[in-house]
């Protein structure tokens, strides 16, 4: 592996960053030169100098070898994530060192938890940086993935065979350029919209731009200590659904959709499992709602329970309920939620929808096989016949999921933490939800939780971002052939 | 400037751009520290002696007011004119300093109604007895001495607040400096990694691949990186070797 071309790629990452620090420095100037203005400008030149340094040095290579992609990929992402770290600790009042880490990782993951006790005590400028951290960590993913991918070369990525719903594979039709495009014109297409939608709703400016980047990243940072029930809007609660539902489904999918191909959304079975998924759930977790007499009409659980749905579903996190006093059965749904999530390609985590529909035409084809055992019986998803690599992929996937949620229950329980906050915690991290139950719920921050469970969650989002094999794989990369 | 030369220089000038940098950020910030301290020491200290102005003030105020009552002489009536433009002053300059608001606004209260005792004794519409003392001006002196006391004290005790405050504005400052030289460190790590891998490694290469052929005519095979003079060199040992085996 070439350290220098990692470097230097690792290098542009950060390049990337320091334009958007330095963005954020300009709204905090336009915002009349709040105390972030002088924090970030020295962040953005601070990430400049050492993301061009390497370049002086490395030459521009088009080749990278699988290896190297690994390499770049999760070496950029950990990159991004110290080096946001810079605004908040330079701007010091509720950050020390665990604290910047943790909203740090938390925005370029898209978590959206955090651990602030007060977020509207931020000057503007800082909060616009969280919500960019969001907004970069949701497109970064698509990008990088899909940029770096063709530059690996025709190499049998394993990964990708799960990871790209047929619709991804049929954008591989197109040159790696062209992808790119749709993407970034989607991304800041979508999020352009909210924001003009949020702010006709009833946001200001501000809050719409900074919500708008929060929810397509499906990230979950809000500008509000009450997140999104501080607006206590029927309208912009119903914007903010449509959107988080839309960008936790594949991007090339919504694209199709958009330029009338026949193969669109509404012919995926993954995003029709997804979407049945939101309803039955929804409906499930709103009727126990009004059962249990938590709300006292109907329209009002269909309200809180709908929307807290959609947003542990789509691993966006936003809250207008206090999920932490919900009934049991309502809890148990929205974990449920919480491990499957929107689908590949999309910006949301977890274990992916194509994952757990896969799964379930798995177990009908054991079934099947096990009453028929001389029957040939192929596995099909999109009326195409999916590999036994990739399947057996997918479930150790599944299987390795479940393990690493369990082992860290009892990491997170070990420091004294109680059952359900802990298994909360860490399936909310794994799937990049934000919120969980106890004494993490959605109403409540991570600011009490002590500094080793907040870097353990940390160390969660970040293997449920780089789906668990790629941060594995760096630090085996050394006995990789 | 060549290639090495020119990567050396600003490999080098980056270095020392951003230690030079680091070490400006750190004079700022204890700069910005000091002037601070500074300022909040000079309120405290400057609260401290307004408070003890207005304390002698009002002594002043109360001797020539005793005086006045005791030895019946109007020249006593100038003494506590000029006590109460002293307390007046202090006050004023109190609020301009940025004091308490509250308690100033209590000193204030309490001067009022004192003020307002001792007028109407000067200006004759207040008989003076034993009782008109004791019940009512010395309950309006004891309000306003302790309202001025109170401010001392909130004076005093704002110091530990105000050393509270600058530890953590300590930590601030500190952190700019740590930051930058943090990435310095990391620059001169990489630094001295590109260094290793472009100049160093491809020389020992040579030398290695040299020797070898001097020795024992084995095949010289080095690899560089990059296109700069190395790469030349070696291009042109290369070339030598194969002019002289022919």
């Amino acid at each position: 592996m070439r350290l220098n071309v990692v470097l230097r790629y690792m290098g542009i990452v950060m390049l990337l960053i320091a334009v958007f620090i330095f963005l954020s420095a300009m709204v905090s100037l336009i915002c009349g030169a709040d105390t972030g203005l002088y924090p970030l400008l020295l962040s953005s030149v601070l990430a400049a100098a050492l993301g061009s340094f390497p370049m002086i040095f490395v030459d521009k290579t088009d080749t990278l070898n699988m290896k190297e992609g690994y390499a770049i990929v999760v070496g950029g992402w950990l990159t991004a994530c110290l080096v946001g770290t810079f605004p908040y600790l330079l701007w010091g009042g509720q950050f020390d060192i665990p604290t910047a880490w943790f909203e740090s990782v938390s925005g370029f993951t898209t978590t959206g938890s955090t651990s602030l006790s007060d977020i509207e005590a931020l000057p503007n400028g800082l909060l616009f940086w969280r919500s960019c951290t969001h907004w970069l960590g949701g497109l970064g993913v698509i990008m990088f993935v899909l940029v770096i991918l063709p530059s690996l070369g025709r190499t049998k990525m394993t990964l990708s065979s799960v990871e790209l719903s047929p619709l991804a594979r049929e954008n591989y039709k197109y040159k790696t350029q062209k992808i790119v495009r749709i993407l970034l014109v989607l991304y800041t297409g979508m999020t352009v919209c909210e924001a003009i939608l949020l702010r006709i709703a009833g946001m200001d400016w501000f809050d719409a731009v900074n919500h708008a980047f929060s929810c397509i990243a499906t990230g979950g940072f809000s500008t509000r200590n009450l997140n999104l029930a501080y607006y206590n809007n029927r309208w912009i609660e119903v914007i903010t659904m449509v959107f988080m539902t839309l960008s936790a489904i594949h991007f090339g999918l919504i694209f199709a959709t958009l330029t009338g191909q026949r193969s669109n959304m509404f012919r995926s079975e993954v995003v029709r499992f997804f979407l049945a998924t939101i309803i039955v759930g929804g409906v499930l977790i709103s009727v126990n709602l009004y059962i249990t007499g938590l709300y006292p009409t109907l329209g009002e659980s269909i309200r809180y329970g709908g929307f807290q749905a959609v947003s542990v579903i789509t691993t966006t996190g936003f809250a207008t309920a206090d999920t932490a006093v919900w009934p049991p059965l309502a809890t148990i749904l929205l974990i449920y939620m919480m491990f499957q999530c929107g689908c590949a390609g999309s910006t949301s985590g977890g274990i992916k929808s194509d994952r757990v529909w896969l799964s379930l035409k798995v177990l009908r084809a054991r079934i099947l096989q096990q009453q028929h055992p001389n029957a040939i019986i192929r596995v099909k998803l999109n009326k195409v016949t999916q590999d036994e690599r990739v399947i057996s992929l997918a479930m150790l996937f599944i299987v390795i999921y479940i393990l690493i949620v369990a082992a860290g229950t009892i990491i997170v329980s070990a420091t004294g933490m109680d059952l359900t906050s802990s298994f909360s915690l860490v399936a909310a991290s794994m799937g990049n939800v934000g919120p969980g139950f106890g004494e993490v719920g959605s109403m409540a921050n991570f600011s009490e939780i002590s500094p080793f469970v907040r870097f353990m969650s940390t160390i969660f989002m970040l293997l449920g971002r780089l789906e668990i094999f790629g941060l594995i794989q760096l630090f085996l990369i050394k006995w990789w052939k | 400037m060549t290639g090495i030369r020119r990567k050396i220089s600003t490999g080098f000038l980056c270095l020392g751009t951003m230690l030079m940098f680091s070490g400006l950020v750190s004079f700022f910030e204890l700069d910005r520290l000091g002037s601070s301290t500074r300022k909040l020491l000079e309120v405290s200290s400057q609260n401290m002696e307004l408070s003890k102005r207005m304390l002698d003030a009002v002594q002043e105020q109360n001797t020539s007011l005793l005086q006045a009552i005791v030895l019946e002489h109007s020249a006593f009536d100038n003494d506590y004119t000029d006590a109460l433009q002293e307390f007046e002053s202090a006050l004023a300059e109190s609020l301009r300093i940025g004091g308490d608001r509250f308690e100033l606004e209590n000193i204030y209260r309490a001067k009022e109604n004192y003020s307002h005792l001792v007028s109407n004794y000067f200006d004759d519409t207040q008989n003076t007895d034993i009782e008109w003392f004791v019940e009512m001006y010395k309950t309006a002196y004891t309000e306003l001495t302790a309202a001025i006391k109170n401010y001392m004290v909130l004076s005093q005790s704002s110091l530990l607040s105000n050393a509270a405050y600058l530890r953590s504005n300590a930590y601030r400052a500190m952190m700019p400096g740590i930051i930058t030289l943090c990435v310095a460190i990391l620059m001169a790590l990489i630094f001295y990694y590109l260094l290793d891998l472009y100049y160093t490694r491809p020389l020992i290469g040579i030398d290695k691949g040299l020797k070898g052929y001097i020795a024992s005519k084995t095949p010289f095979r080095v690899k560089t990186e990059g296109r700069d003079e190395i790469d030349s060199i070696r291009e042109n040992i290369e070339t030598l070797i194969s002019n002289c085996r022919k």
